[in-house]
This record gives structure tokens, C-alpha cells and sequence, in this order.
């Protein structure tokens, strides 16, 4: 009886959300058909897709298996207040905590969706679940925005949540037409010279953004230019190379330990631009470190204020309409001031303008 | 007044609780004079050195030792294929600091006693490229350099050829009687110790050991037990002087007969 | 054959210093930043000479720091490193009269690898985690001699036996700590200790090994006769007036401490321990004093060449680890056959 009860409930379901979904069968970003009744009841995710997941579903509700290092992230940061319950969603469905899958946990699950990472064409991400006949959405890594986009639309399509990605789409695109229109006054004031930045994902072993790496295309789209655009992968450096680049500014990845003082103290940086100048700063945490549909902006804007100190800044109110609008959360000066990383970047030049008290100032002429 | 330079009581040895290699020995080497021992194979004689020279503790009973002992092992290789200078040197281990190196006067005591034992123009030549009554040489010039009171030599002929045993034991003879130096050795030719130990020890059995002077001791009945051979003790004029050894009395009839038995 | 007192092993020592001394010139030459060598000339003499003397300070800072902050420390400390695992297996093979031995084939550097991993989890850092690393090195050791002394037959097989199974045991433990560490702040650390490599030298972690391998060195240098003695078997040593078993655990505790420093500094290198000692013994001979001063120079000459293949080769460094394996093994099989063909005297 209740078994056709549930079921009835869901065919409703079916039929209220395909109204919202794409007619042709979305592709997953290995070309494959995505056969995915929507929306989709039970979803394991193992890449980055989960807190866009969670954004778009507004809840953990159908999330019933995550791997630990994005489970991680997201109950650790900013989107923990947003979504509470989703510390509590299963990470024995990756054997490492990142993306080789344990089938049998995933099996046990029986999920509608299992979004998965191609990796670098690493068989023993993909080649397990596809034997096991498990409904694979393959994610590649990002290239360009319209990997953003179509990570949101599949993710959409599965979740019956389309209109929502839509949304998000069209807000980052909004997001950008402002951003560039401040990153072209402000390379003017510079006459065009565009600022070297180099983006440590790691301090040690050394290892920069690629010029292949989505981060690399945001900080050139903030107005500065990526010293290691040459690089096809990440890779390690040598402190030589650096030297060699002499970065102005160098921003640190949101989520490790590495702090500006770290490259202040350290003798080899000594004459590295940045370095003198103090323009080592760290990425702010955000919900999501930063990056993706929703805080890809927010990461651009942080960039291109501190390359333009002459541009107003618009960001702590940006954080702060985003969390609200996307998320329904209120951020207090203290949280924001979290995730700014005001205290380990306080030691770098220009970042107080990004303090709370500053901030209110330069808005008010 | 003779004093021992060696004189052990009650000795006994077991590596394992119970399993003992020998139990109950008594002996003792009195100064200048020389002491073979002689036993079967794996009857502990090599123990027995060990427990002398104070490199092993006796399971139970006394060892007491009176001056400074130096030990010439049975013929051995060396890993390492150092000069003969090298090796000579080492005898000097005890009177070069822990963390010093062998000096310019260790060196000239170290050629000096090669020159003693006559192999002085072999100093710079690799150790491996010497016979065996060479090598034999080499270490009896090291266990000379560290200058002993007391010598223990573990068969220091039985890897020998007939001259240079009578070479070595030459040499054992010279020590004690002309040095004043008290000599222990082990071996298996029971005619070595006949003609220059003055005492001896027989090890007959794992409990049970006789020793004494030559003439008491090496009887023909103790030979007998010892080795489990028929044998005559011979004593014959050579030049003026008078002569002992001794022969296995074996013909083809007896060999033949103690097959059957 | 060579024996000691031949022109060549006179030579050796003041010849192997002189080349030394021109790589580590040469070293501080290579790397990605441009710097003339005449500008490299000029900073070193900057450090040699007194102030009066020094040339005048023409380079830029970017010049200095790359050649004194960026390659001295590396150079320094590869050939520390190079020295000590010289000398470590040159005593080794001494003490255990057994040619085959090296701190890697008897478990050392796998035992050290494993205090250092177990110290990264357990949140240790600086001198904790050296005494963590020589604690590691020091039982895996302890172990490999132990087990080749369950078996009865003594000689060269049970110690290289005991060792690999010691060596196996520890790498299965390091895979376990990798399993359980945390994948973003952890595991990096620790793969870099399996991995081996310079890439990471810092004037910190000069500071905090040499001390350890100068101290442990210099005793087993002021030792090195005492190698000769027990290279001659315990009995004969004992009966020599050695205190065999106190002077062995000594030696065994310098050359844990060379490796555990060693090997917190670079990670596991490979081979360089058993390899250097042979090499350097056809060189000056098998007299162990000589031996262990030509094997620290020679390996400090060895290793830096093997850094320096390791810096240039490839646009991405190298680790010097694979590469000390992919020179080593070849050398030491050539080796081996020419010892099998002119019969090894062993026990």
C-alpha cells in the first residue's frame, strides 16, 4: 500500500518537474547520453559537482553518497550553514576519500546518478562503474566557463532543478559583464599593462596554476596575467623559475596552511616584486573555495580590486548579496571577515580594503 | 718461584641450558713452560681458548691469568684483502685509543716483529697472496707486535705442510724457552706436543679432562681413549739425543678387522 | 689489483678532493636563473674572503639569492648527504665484512623513512622528526642484524636476507600511514620522503642535518681503523682486545644517525651507500682508513653529479632517488660479476 503510494507521489513528481527539463537527452562530458530518469532520488557525487548539487536541490535530500574530501569542504566551510545535514551524508562510497569508487557501497545505494570526474583518463575512476552498469555522469575538468555551464545544465537535468541552473548561469554572466567593464577602467589607468600574477596552488613542492587550469582564465580575466601560462599541467617548479617570472602579486590557494608570512620569512623570496611589495595574499574560503558557477566571481572581483586598488570595492557587499540571494544566508561582519582571511592577509599591502570599516567609507560617496 | 700464567677450576661451558660442551676441567700453565691441548673434533677446544683469553664468560667455574695473553687463531681469510703491514698493525688494537689511529711507532713495532718472524720484505704485499705457512707467520708477527706474556695459538699447524710445522713449532719452542714466554696451543698431532710442549692437556671426555706434564700424561692408554686408535708410543736416539713420538698401529689386517666391528 | 700503498690510493684523497671542490663550483653554476659565472666567482669569493678583500656587490639581489640561498644550501647539502652514505656504507661493509650490504639493503633508510612518516602524522616536526627518523633506522637495523643471526650459517646471505624482509616490513607500513594520513596536508610531505629528492633544500634544513652527519661522520672517520679490527671477524677482534659488541652498536648507531639525517633531508637515496664504498675500494684499496675518508668524498662527488643530472635534465626535476637506482643498480651488477670472477674471500 504505501509502496503505491510512493510511487504514485513520484510519478507526480516525474511529471510536474520534466515539464522543466530539455527535450533532446542532455550529453554527460564524455559525449554519452545521459539516460537519467529526473529527477533523480538518489545521487552519489564525487567531484566538486556536490555543493552545486546541494545549491541547485537547496538540500542533501537526494545526496546518498559523497566522496570525504568534498563532504570535507563543505561542512567545514561557509555552505555548512546553509546545509547542515550534509555532514551527515555517507562517504564510503570513494575508497580514498577522493575518486576511486568502492562499487559494492555504490551498488548498495542504488543511485539514480553517479557523477563522476574523468580524471586524466584514469581508468579506475570510470571503468569500475561502467562495468558495474551504474548511471555514470562523466564530469571532465574545467576548461573554460561553458564547462561551468554545462556541469550547471547537467546537474539541472538530473535534479529536475533546470530553471534554477539557468538562473545561475545567467547571474555569473551578469556578474562578468560588470567585472570586465571595472577591469577595463582600471587597465587604463595602467595604459594596458597588465599585472604578472602567478597563483600558488602549493608552496611546497612549488606547484603554480597552468595556463591550462580554469583558475589561470578567471585571474586573466581579472585583469591580470598568469607568469605560468606556459605550463600545460600542473607541475612543479623550481624557486629559480619564480625568480625568473618575478611575479607582482602571488595569490595562495583558499584552503591550505601556506599564509603571505610564510613567502615573507622565507630568504629565497626575498627579491621576488611580490614579495618586496607585499602583495602575497591568500584566496578567501567562500563556500566552495572560491571557485565555480557562484563564487568564481566573487574570486575574479577579489583579484581585480587588489590589482586596482583605484577601483571601489564592491566585494564585501557582493559576498554578501550572493550568500543571500543563492544561499538565504545573512553574513556577519565577523564571518566575512573569515573568509576574507583578514588576519593572515592583514600583513599584505592594500588589503584593508577590504576591512569592514573601510569598505563602508569607500561606498560612501 | 714459579707462578701460573694460566690456571683454570671447575671450568665448564654449555651454550644451552644443560648442553654442555665440557664441564668440571682443570689445568694450569705454568710460567715459561709450554701447554698443549688435545682433543677429538667439536670437543670445545676452541671454547676452551675463548674462555682463556676472556673473550667468552664461563657458564661455570674460574679462569685466572697472569700477564698479558695474545692469541693466534687457526688459519683464516680475510674479507678484505689488506697488506700484510695492515694486518700486522691490528696487533696493536689494545694500545691505540678508541678513536686514534695506529701511529708512526706502531707502525716500526708492527715491521719489527714481521722482521722477527723473518717476513720483513712481505710487508707492502696483499695478505691473500701468501701461502699458508706465510700467512701463518703474519699472525703469529701480530699476536708478537701487542708484546705478550702469554701466547694461545688454536692449531696453529694442522693447515700445514711438514716444514713449515716444524717452522712453527720451531717458533713456539723459541718463545717460551729463549723469550720466557708462557705458550698454549692446541692441536691434533699428539707427536707436536711430544716434541715441545712441556705439559698437556687431554680433553678425553665432555666431563672428564687429564693434565700434566708430558711424560705422565700422554700415555699410551690415555692416547688410546683419546683417539680410538691402536698406537705405540716410540722412543728412539737421534744425533745423542733422546726422541719420542708415537705411530697409529694400523696394518691392512687390523684396519679390515676393526671394519667388521 | 690495487693495495694500499700504490701511487693511485696516495693520490686518491687529495685528487677526489679537488674534484669535489671544482663541482661544487660547477653546481652552484646550474640552475633555471640566468647568473654569469663570473657573477657566481665573485658572490663566492664575497663569502670566502674577509670584508676588506670581498669584490664589490655588482649582482642582484635575485643573483645572490639564487646562488647563495637557492643552490648553496642544495649543494652543501647533497654533498652531506653524499658523504654520509659514503662513509655509512663503507663501515657497514667494513663492520659486516659483507661487500652486498648498504644502509638501503639492510633497512635503514626504509626503518627511517618510517620514524619520519609516522613523525609527520603525528604532527612532529624539526629535530623531533630526525629522532624520530634515526629511532626508525636504528630497530629496522637492529632487526635486519638479528635476523641474520637466527640463522646459523653466518656469512653474507642471511644479513641481505634479514634485510630485505626488514626493508618489505617497513615499506608496507609506510603504505600503511599513507593510507591513513590526510590526503591534503599530509600526504604530500610523506610521499616526498619516499619519493627521495633535493628539490626542498633550504638553509633550515641544512641547519638541522648537518650537525647530525658532521658529528656522526667525523666519529666514524676517528673510527676507522677500528673497521679494519672488526672487518676480521668477532673472535679475532675480541681476541685483539676489541670490545666487539660495544664497538659494533656504536658503529651502528653513527651510521643510523648519518641515514636518519639523510634521509629527513632528501627522502630514501638509493644505492649510493653500496655502491661508493666498492667503487672507491679499487680506487685507494681495502684499508679502511683510508677507505672511509676517499668514500665520503667520493660520494659527495657522486651525489652531486646525480643532483646536478637531476636538476638539468628534464624541464621538471628529476628525483634523484630513481636516478641513483637507474646508475647505481647497473654499476653494482658489473661490480658484482667482476668480484664473482676474481672469487670474493668471504668468511
Amino acid at each position: 500500500m504505501r509502496l503505491i503510494l510512493t510511487s504514485v507521489a513520484l510519478a507526480v513528481l516525474c511529471l510536474v518537474r520534466t515539464g522543466e527539463a530539455q527535450t533532446p537527452p542532455p550529453q554527460d562530458q564524455r559525449g554519452r547520453d545521459v539516460s537519467v530518469a529526473a529527477p533523480a532520488q538518489r545521487v552519489v557525487t564525487f567531484n566538486s559537482v556536490l555543493w552545486l548539487y546541494l545549491t541547485l536541490e537547496r538540500g542533501a535530500g537526494p545526496i546518498a553518497g559523497a566522496s570525504a574530501s568534498t563532504v570535507r569542504t563543505v561542512s567545514t566551510g561557509l555552505l555548512d550553514r546553509a546545509f547542515p545535514s550534509a555532514a551527515a551524508i555517507p562517504t564510503d562510497v570513494s575508497v580514498d576519500g577522493f575518486f576511486v569508487p568502492n562499487v559494492e557501497a555504490i551498488l548498495r545505494r542504488a543511485p539514480d546518478a553517479v557523477f563522476q570526474w574523468v580524471g586524466r583518463n584514469d581508468p579506475a575512476y570510470l571503468e569500475p562503474l561502467d562495468r558495474a552498469g551504474l548511471p555514470v555522469v562523466a564530469l571532465r575538468q574545467t576548461r573554460d566557463e561553458r564547462d561551468y555551464f554545462s556541469t550547471a545544465r547537467l546537474i539541472g537535468a538530473v535534479s529536475g532543478r533546470s530553471a534554477r541552473a539557468e538562473a545561475l548561469i545567467d547571474d555569473y554572466r551578469d556578474s562578468y559583464a560588470r567585472l570586465d567593464h571595472h577591469v577595463q577602467a582600471g587597465l587604463q589607468a595602467t595604459k594596458g599593462r597588465r599585472q604578472r600574477v602567478l597563483y600558488l596552488w602549493k608552496w611546497r613542492p612549488l606547484i603554480p596554476i597552468d595556463g591550462k587550469n580554469f583558475f589561470g582564465t578567471l585571474l586573466e580575466r581579472a585583469g591580470g596575467v598568469n607568469v605560468a601560462a606556459q605550463l600545460a599541467r600542473p607541475e612543479r617548479v623550481s624557486m629559480e623559475k619564480i625568480l625568473l617570472w618575478d611575479p607582482e602579486v602571488v595569490v595562495l590557494f583558499c584552503c591550505d596552511r601556506t599564509t603571505p608570512s610564510d613567502l615573507y620569512q622565507d630568504p629565497m623570496w626575498r627579491p621576488v616584486s611580490a614579495v618586496r611589495n607585499r602583495r602575497v595574499y591568500k584566496v578567501p574560503s567562500g563556500g566552495s573555495r572560491f571557485a565555480d558557477l557562484v563564487e568564481g566571481p566573487l574570486y575574479s572581483r577579489w583579484l581585480t580590486e587588489l590589482l586596482f586598488p583605484e577601483l571601489p570595492s564592491t566585494l564585501r557587499g557582493d559576498l554578501r548579496q550572493t550568500f543571500q540571494q543563492v544561499y538565504g544566508l545573512d553574513l556577519d561582519d565577523d564571518t566575512l571577515d573569515h573568509t576574507l582571511h583578514m588576519k593572515v592577509n592583514s600583513v599584505s599591502a592594500g588589503y584593508d580594503r577590504f576591512s569592514r570599516s573601510l569598505t563602508q567609507e569607500s561606498l560612501r560617496p | 718461584m714459579t707462578r701460573d700464567a694460566i690456571a683454570f677450576t671447575g671450568l665448564g661451558h654449555a651454550y644451552r641450558r644443560d648442553e654442555w660442551i665440557f664441564r668440571g676441567y682443570h689445568g694450569r700453565l705454568a710460567k715459561g713452560r709450554i701447554m698443549a691441548v688435545l682433543g677429538p673434533n667439536g670437543c670445545g677446544k676452541t671454547t676452551l681458548l675463548r674462555l682463556l683469553l676472556g673473550i667468552a664468560a664461563p657458564t661455570e667455574g674460574q679462569v685466572t691469568i697472569e700477564g698479558k695473553a695474545a692469541f693466534v687463531p687457526q688459519l683464516f681469510q680475510v674479507g678484505f684483502d689488506y697488506s700484510v703491514l695492515d694486518m700486522v698493525l691490528m696487533g696493536r688494537a689494545a694500545k691505540v685509543a678508541l678513536l686514534a689511529q695506529p701511529s708512526r711507532r706502531d707502525e716500526e713495532a708492527a715491521l719489527a716483529a714481521l722482521d722477527r718472524v723473518g717476513m720483513a720484505d712481505f710487508a707492502s704485499r696483499p695478505f691473500h697472496h701468501l701461502s699458508g705457512g706465510q700467512r701463518q707467520m703474519v699472525i703469529f708477527a701480530r699476536a708478537l707486535v701487542s708484546a705478550p706474556e702469554i701466547m694461545i695459538l688454536d692449531e696453529p699447524s694442522s693447515a700445514l705442510d711438514l716444514r713449515n710445522q716444524a717452522v712453527i713449532l720451531e717458533r713456539m719452542a723459541m718463545l717460551a724457552h729463549h723469550d720466557g714466554l708462557s705458550v698454549l696451543f692446541t692441536t691434533h698431532h699428539p707427536h707436536h706436543a711430544l716434541s715441545v710442549a712441556d705439559d698437556v692437556l687431554l680433553m678425553l671426555r665432555p666431563d672428564h679432562a687429564v693434565s700434566g706434564p708430558v711424560a705422565d700424561i700422554l700415555t699410551e692408554d690415555n692416547l688410546r681413549q683419546l683417539y680410538g686408535v691402536p698406537l705405540k708410543l716410540l722412543g728412539f736416539e737421534h744425533e745423542g739425543r733422546p726422541h719420542r713420538t708415537l705411530a697409529p698401529v694400523l696394518t691392512p689386517e687390523v684396519i679390515l678387522e676393526r671394519g667388521r666391528s | 689489483m690495487s693495495i694500499s700503498s700504490s701511487s693511485l690510493a696516495r693520490l686518491a684523497v687529495p685528487l677526489l678532493s679537488l674534484s669535489l671542490l671544482l663541482a661544487m663550483l660547477m653546481s652552484l653554476r646550474i640552475g633555471t636563473y640566468p647568473v654569469p659565472t663570473l657573477t657566481v666567482a665573485r658572490v663566492v669569493l664575497a663569502w670566502l674572503l674577509p670584508a676588506g678583500m670581498a669584490p664589490a656587490s655588482d649582482w642582484s639581489e635575485a643573483e645572490w639569492v639564487a646562488v647563495t640561498i637557492i643552490r648553496l644550501p642544495r649543494v652543501l647539502l647533497v654533498c652531506l648527504a653524499g658523504a654520509g652514505l659514503g662513509l655509512a656504507g663503507a663501515a657497514l661493509q667494513g663492520m659486516m665484512r659483507n661487500p652486498l650490504v648498504g644502509p638501503d639493503i639492510v633497512g635503514i633508510s626504509a626503518g627511517a623513512a618510517f620514524g619520519g612518516i609516522l613523525a609527520i602524522l603525528l604532527d612532529f616536526s624539526g629535530p623531533a622528526m630526525l629522532a624520530a627518523a634515526f629511532a626508525g633506522g636504528m630497530v629496522a637495523l637492529a632487526l635486519a642484524w638479528t635476523l641474520s643471526r637466527l640463522g646459523r650459517g653466518g656469512g653474507v646471505l642471511p644479513l641481505v636476507l634479514g634485510g630485505i624482509i626488514v626493508a618489505a616490513f617497513f615499506t608496507a607500513l609506510n603504505g600503511l600511514l599513507q593510507y591513513v594520513a590526510d590526503p591534503d596536508s599530509k600526504l604530500p610531505a610523506m610521499v616526498y620522503w619516499l619519493i627521495g629528492s633535493f628539490a626542498a633544500a633550504s638553509i633550515d634544513k641544512l641547519v638541522l642535518v648537518a650537525p647530525p652527519i658532521v658529528l656522526a661522520g667525523g666519529l666514524l672517520l676517528a673510527l676507522r681503523w677500528r673497521v679494519n679490527l672488526l672487518s676480521l671477524g668477532e673472535l679475532d677482534a675480541a681476541s685483539l682486545g676489541i670490545r666487539v659488541e660495544r664497538l659494533r652498536w656504536l658503529i651502528i648507531a653513527l651510521v643510523a644517525m648519518i641515514v636518519a639525517a639523510q634521509v629527513s633531508a632528501s627522502g630514501m637515496v638509493g644505492w649510493v651507500g653500496l655502491v661508493v664504498p666498492h667503487f672507491t675500494r679499487m680506487l685507494v684499496g681495502p684499508d679502511h682508513r683510508r677507505l672511509l675518508p676517499a668514500s665520503a668524498l667520493f660520494g659527495a662527488l657522486f651525489l652531486l653529479m646525480m643532483d646536478d643530472v637531476a636538476r638539468t635534465l628534464a624541464s621538471q626535476e628529476l628525483p634523484i632517488g630513481v636516478l641513483t637506482a637507474v646508475v647505481g643498480t647497473p654499476v653494482f651488477a658489473f661490480l658484482y660479476w667482476r668480484l664473482q670472477a676474481r672469487g670474493w674471500n668471504n668468511d
